[in-house]
């Protein structure tokens, strides 16, 4: 079985997918790129998590149209990670979302989960999935803006 | 030292650290609530202030019908893990609490990542974070129980 991601719920400041894998060679992602499900721009409603996804053709906050240059870009707009400093930094005034797992069945913590330049567009964020076992395991996988009225 | 956290999001409701296992013995990383230098609950939120501050200063100015002065683990789990089943007082008490939560980033045999509230010598609440034997990186998350607006 490859790794599959499956989209279970979608509100306008939340995400939730099933991640479902019982093979450690399989990583899986999920673009920005307006393609088939799973995609941060296909999946979401209006809201920030369709905007923080089209970064490349709408700029966002203090990253400009054409899109993310770096991985820590990445990391701030899906994982909330400022820690590397401008030109995204503490005190920029910008929502962005963090990325949770929560197991359902398998064994502990089974999963790994980074933000990535593409995969499939460089210039566009996006999630990857690394599974670590080889047993099947399963997860939730949040994709959120923390705190906002209405998920 | 094995574990090591770094601040990388300070909001009003949340603080967001990445958290480090160089792979080498002795994993174990306490995160203070005393202001001393970074990680530290107070030290972290001087520049976010809002509820998790406020529940961070609970031994100093007390926080609900939590007094001021030293606490006990119980009731550092029901500040920090939002367990209230053991603390007195106990659930019946109307007051917003944290919960911590870890999500793996990277690390190909990544260790398992633990972490609970207990108190220091004095009675401070303190957040420990443990991890098996093993390089690898994780998110992990201190913020309000229940989704407040303005994570």
């Amino acid at each position: 079985m490859a790794t599959t991601i499956t989209l279970v719920y979608a509100g306008h400041n939340r995400l939730r997918y099933l991640v479902v894998s019982d093979d450690a060679s399989a990583p899986a992602s999920i673009p920005s790129v307006g393609g088939p499900s799973p995609d941060l721009i296909t999946d979401s409603l209006a809201g920030p998590i369709k905007e923080i996804a089209s970064v490349k053709t709408k700029g966002y906050g203090v990253i400009p149209v054409g899109g993310i240059t770096t991985q820590a870009q990445a990391r701030a707009l899906l994982l909330s990670d400022l820690g590397a400093g401008p030109p995204i930094a503490f005190g920029q005034e910008m929502v962005t979302c963090t990325s949770r797992l929560t197991m359902r069945s398998g064994g502990a913590r089974a999963f790994l989960v980074d933000a990535v330049r593409g995969p499939v567009d460089l210039a566009t964020p996006g999630i990857t999935i690394t599974p670590l076992s080889g047993s099947a395991a399963s997860a939730y996988l949040d994709i959120e803006v923390g705190g906002a009225i209405g998920a | 030292m094995a574990v090591t956290a770094l601040l990388v999001n300070a909001r009003a409701n949340r603080l967001r650290y990445l958290l480090t296992q160089d792979g080498n013995a002795g994993t174990t990383l306490t995160i203070t609530s005393t202001g001393a230098a970074t990680p530290d609950l107070l030290t972290d939120t001087t520049n976010a202030p809002g509820k998790i501050r406020t529940i961070a200063k609970a031994f100093t100015d007390g926080y609900g019908a939590f007094p001021a002065g030293a606490l006990n683990q119980a009731q550092a789990r029901a500040l920090w893990m939002s367990d209230r089943i053991a603390a007195s007082p106990g659930s019946t008490e109307v007051i917003m609490t944290a919960r911590c939560e870890i999500t793996p980033r990277t690390g190909a045999t990544a260790p398992a990542w633990n972490v609970d509230a207990n108190v220091d010598g004095g009675g401070h609440p303190i957040l420990s974070i443990s991890a098996q034997a093993g390089a690898g990186t994780a998110y992990l998350d201190v913020e309000l129980e229940g989704g407040a607006i303005g994570a």
